[in-house]
């Protein structure tokens, strides 16, 4: 493994030239760059800034720990692993220690990753999944240290720390009441470094990677009040899904066999949480962008919201302020920042309305109780 | 500039699924299209940044239609370009090497910059013919 890292430090140490080195044609690299675009959910417009940021852009080194999760977020990450366009971000960075991935277990694992901290001292990016236990150090460890151990150490010498999963972001299920290992997120324990919520159980996979080109092409993302990047968790599941109109409607399913449900309603009074669930899930989509749960027929979770396994029953409707958003025209237009200059100006006017109109919902204030 | 009474919605929605994004779209590629006519500008739209409604892409390619021309990348799995019906109107697909599409984008350029061959890669070409030429005069 020291020889890897050696190797490593002798290789071309920017994106661009790195791949080059790799076979990728600047063709080929025009296609990864268009299509982190897409995935980061930037204005094609920056595409340009894009391609001379992210070939210029040094190849960071990548520290990946996992603590008390389900390996369900690397599966997401993974699920497609293979040779693909957007699997070479992964070329783009030196990922140097993920327990679940390498090779090397055992010792040698754990010298990887002291020699990759050693090598990178306060450059490195450090991903964390799962949370950490504090009820006992013995919960969950890796090695013989405890996940908390381990956080602090390797959070010392990180440039910045993405939180993948609702796990490692806000505590997840593991700190689902009644919290029997006391877990808490990352941002519960590390206070002077930079950190990126990317919450979702799991995450959207073109998110973690949308996330890693935003990092490195253009540094560290706009975050919203809870840590998440905008860019994929700045609008509400709600906003932009596919049956809002029918809400605007007054069109809801009322179960999930009714005539409602068959004809594709809206499944807020069935449970849906998109009106208060910040995340892409609408746009970016599920499953090689083959559909999303509402798609499916089957309510938002909420799940990259704090606290969303305690946060009642799946199947109670929020109560929502509605607002007049002109039903589909209003609707239509809410992607009207992208969709053009004639409606553009328009859009923005709704779109402003519509967020003032559109409290974040917590379930405590707004639960209807039985009447769903 | 294409008139917008131009576009004619031939696949009518026969469902009450609607977004009406649509309609938007297609007055922006309208100003898009006379942009690149008058400054020389050309336009890319990410169809993935935008809700629709399932089928709704569908009535937006069908409503632009196919034009004259069609071409293959295969680079990093296979990409799809064809003008519309519209000249200046590229729809664009770019798939990755499990054949999942992973990029759908309307550009109004008059050829997608993607299709034009690349500096780097005319550099490194005509790098490698002189290495051959080199090799071939050597073997000489």
């Amino acid at each position: 493994m020291t020889t890897r890292i050696k190797d490593l430090n002798t290789a071309p140490n920017n994106v661009g030239k790195y791949l080059s080195t790799q076979g990728i044609s600047r063709r080929g690299f025009l296609k990864f760059c268009t299509t982190m675009a897409s995935m980061m959910a930037v204005s094609p417009t920056l595409l340009p800034q894009l391609v001379e940021a992210l070939e210029n852009a040094p190849r960071p080194s990548v520290i990946w720990l996992s603590f008390q999760e389900c390996t369900g977020c690397t599966e997401s990450l993974t699920r497609a692993h293979s040779p693909t366009v957007e699997g070479l971000i992964f070329d783009a960075i030196s990922l140097d220690y993920h327990h679940t991935l390498q090779a090397a277990s055992g010792e040698a694992a754990e010298l990887a990753r002291e020699e990759a901290m050693k090598a990178h001292w306060g450059k490195y990016l450090l991903v964390v999944d799962g949370s950490i236990p504090l009820g006992n150090p013995g919960f969950s460890t890796i090695a013989g240290m405890s996940n908390l151990d381990m956080l602090l150490e390797a959070a010392k010498g990180a440039a910045a720390i993405i939180a993948a999963g609702t796990c490692a972001a806000y505590g997840g299920i593991p700190k689902a009441n009644p919290n029997p290992t006391g877990a808490v997120a990352v941002q519960d324990l590390i206070k002077d470094k930079p950190i990126i919520n990317v919450p979702g159980c799991p995450p959207i996979p073109v998110v973690i990677t949308g996330v890693l080109a935003h990092f490195l092409a253009f540094g560290l993302p706009e975050l919203d009040s809870l840590g998440r990047p905008k860019a994929f968790y700045g609008q509400s599941i709600h906003d932009r899904c596919y049956r809002r109109p029918f809400y605007e409607r007054g069109q809801f399913a009322e179960t999930f066999d009714d005539e409602g449900a068959k004809q594709g309603w809206c499944l807020f009074k069935l449970g849906c949480k998109g009106p208060s669930t910040y995340n892409a899930c609408a746009t970016t989509k599920w499953n090689q962008g083959t559909s999303f749960p509402i798609e499916s027929g089957h309510g938002c979770l909420g799940c990259s919201e704090p606290n969303f396994w305690d946060a009642g029953s799946f199947y109670k409707a929020l109560s929502v302020p509605t607002g007049d958003l002109g039903k589909i025209a209003g609707y239509a237009l809410a992607a009207g920042g992208i969709a053009g200059a004639a409606a553009g100006l328009l859009a923005q006017h709704k779109k402003g309305q519509a967020i003032k109109e559109h409290k974040i919902v917590t379930v405590n204030d707004l639960e209807k109780g039985n009447s769903a | 500039m294409i008139p917008t009474e131009h576009f004619k919605l031939n696949a009518e929605p026969n469902t009450d699924l609607d977004t009406g994004n649509l309609l938007p779209v297609l007055h922006q590629i309208c100003h898009a299209t006379d942009k690149l006519i008058q400054h020389n500008s050309e336009t890319l739209i990410d169809l993935n940044a935008m809700p629709f409604a399932p089928g709704e892409k569908e009535r937006l390619k069908a409503t632009l239609g196919r034009g004259e021309i069609s071409i293959q990348l295969n680079v990093l799995g296979r990409s799809e370009l064809y003008e519309t019906q519209y000249a200046g109107v590229w729809w664009i697909e770019h798939y990755n090497s499990n054949d999942n599409l992973m990029a759908q984008l309307i550009e109004i350029n008059w050829l997608p910059a993607i299709a034009r061959s690349q500096a780097e890669d005319v550099h490194a070409g005509l790098h490698k013919m002189k290495a051959f030429f080199i090799q071939h005069n050597g073997d000489d």
